[in-house]
């Protein structure tokens, strides 16, 4: 895997994600529903890199996702990381255990595995974000509910995102270092 | 079976050790985080070359409010004046009766505050950050600007965004006033001011397939005529809602009138600078009567906060102001 190119692309796709929420949004409620570009970078990366190197990209994609989203409480601003990487982890780690049994070279295949993924690493966020809940005065009121009911929103609206995301992404998988798409090993760590 | 060595090993706990540290630093509270903002910063302006364009086009493809007529851009151009105007009547009117019921030297100091004057920039907005928390408007003017946290933020010069919360050098965050994370918020709304009817409308009242814009006119039949105050919070859908008492201030006169559909809600919130007050909230564009009698009023902003391009940052003339 070529870190360097595979680092542009994340960035690339870190840095529309904040403009592309508000250009793809749907429902005009908060909290609203839109496609995490990143993580479909993430889920193709556990999908055909060996497991650590996809755990790693999880962790790092998933903090810097976390520093673009400050969050703001009754009496301050504060950025908040570690929601966003572990969710992204453990959707990684989730995959990887998966991909033996899917086509990895696949649009559909990608598509399909984002979609719990994105639940798993929405689920995860949820519940850390609840338990801060708990001590930080500076968090506020949390609607775990809502939150996680959008969070299982986005990770379909991520699915089908991921047909386009996907195919930009394969489009550029021999520069990534990251073959065709079969993948080198299939083991969780390997 | 492949062999995997100490290097293997040592790679994993590294990351175990990662996660774990990431773990830690989502349920650490935000008073031992602060370090992260300075990240978070870094973060902001290195993805702001590809966020703005992005955000361009975006609100290019669905703009904030509909373009002024092209065949009459004069006419755009006068009603805008007219609400400035107005807004400064209103202003000097409340004022006018809060000045009566208060002492000569409080009427000096409140007098000398009154002039306190405002300085305002307008910059571009370069980003929407709608999270599951909240949305923030990423607008590329900060502390070298001259941008204080809490600022407040104007669409068309009279029409309220919201607050700045979180400055960096270069760029601020915009909590819009409609977000659930902005808290209450208090309004005034005068009973002789309303949204001009439309051609074929019944009243000014609104109906569901045009929501009122930043343009649209508004008439007051008269000055001066009775005010009713709103207890309003943000219900997560782009509206505020709340229930609506007389005004009780210093001076006015009692209002026995319910809100109707069409009216337009002011700020008068202690929270903000007295130079903010008679900004435009938004227009009355539902009202519920409880079974007390109390009536609860809807009201929507005149514009969509995460499709602005622009807005103004109103801030002190003198920084070193309080």
């Amino acid at each position: 895997m070529n870190w360097l190119p595979l680092s542009i692309l994340a960035y690339l796709l870190l840095a529309a994600e904040p403009a592309a929420r508000g250009l793809l949004r749907l429902g005009s409620a908060d909290p609203g529903v839109w496609p995490m570009l990143a993580f479909v970078l993430v889920v193709h990366v556990a999908l055909v890199a060996s497991g650590q190197a996809a755990l790693w990209t999880a962790l790092i994609v998933g903090a810097a996702f976390d520093l673009l989203f400050v969050r703001v409480g009754p009496s301050t601003t504060f950025a908040l990381v570690g929601p966003g990487a572990v969710g992204f982890v453990a959707a990684a780690y989730f995959v990887t255990t998966l991909r033996g049994m899917v086509a990895r070279n696949s649009l559909f295949a990608l598509a399909a595995v984002c979609v719990p993924a994105a639940a798993i690493a929405g689920l995860v966020a949820v519940v850390l974000l609840e338990v801060r809940s708990w001590f930080d005065p500076d968090m506020g009121p949390f609607p775990a509910g809502s939150e996680l009911w959008a969070r299982l929103g986005c990770a379909l609206y991520t699915g089908a995102t991921a047909f386009a995301v996907g195919w930009v992404i394969r489009l550029l998988s021999p520069l990534l270092g990251l073959g065709d798409g079969h993948g080198r090993r299939s083991g969780r760590f390997g | 079976m492949i062999s995997r060595g100490p290097a293997h090993a040592s790679r994993r706990r590294w990351l175990l050790l990662a996660v774990a540290g990431m773990v830690l630093l989502a349920l650490l509270p935000a008073r031992f985080t602060g370090f992260l903002n300075w990240f978070a910063n870094r973060a902001t302006d290195l993805t702001s070359p590809i966020h703005a364009p992005i955000h361009a086009l975006a609100s290019w493809i669905k703009p904030a409010a509909p373009a002024l007529s092209p065949d009459s851009p004069q006419t755009a151009q006068l009603l805008a004046e007219i609400d400035q105007w107005k807004r400064q009547v209103f202003l000097l009117q409340d004022d006018l009766r809060r000045l009566r019921a208060q002492s000569a030297a409080l009427q000096r100091l409140t007098d000398l505050n009154i002039q306190l004057a405002t300085r305002q920039i307008t910059a571009p907005v370069i980003g929407v950050q709608p999270d599951f928390a909240q949305t923030l408007l990423k607008v590329r003017a900060g502390s070298a600007h001259g941008v204080t946290d809490r600022a407040v933020a104007v669409f068309q010069a009279v029409h309220l965004v919201g607050q700045v919360r979180g400055v960096s050098d270069r760029t601020c965050m915009v909590l819009p006033l409609t977000d659930r994370g902005a808290g209450r918020l208090q309004a005034v709304i005068f009973t002789n001011e309303r949204l001009a009817p439309r051609p074929g409308a019944a009243g000014g009242a609104l109906d569901a397939d045009s929501s009122p814009t930043t343009d649209s006119p508004i008439v007051a039949d008269q000055l001066g005529g009775s005010r009713l105050v709103a207890a309003l919070e943000p219900t997560g859908r782009g509206t505020l809602r709340g229930p609506v008492g007389p005004d009780d201030a210093p001076g006015a006169t009692a209002a026995t009138a319910i809100p109707e559909v069409g009216m337009i809600a002011r700020l008068r919130d202690d929270r903000y600078p007295r130079d903010s007050w008679m900004l435009i909230v938004g227009v009355v564009e539902r009202v519920d009567l409880q079974p007390s009698g109390r009536a609860v009023v809807t009201v929507r902003p005149m514009f969509v906060p995460d499709r602005l391009g622009e807005l103004t940052l109103r801030l002190p003339a003198d920084p070193a102001a309080p």
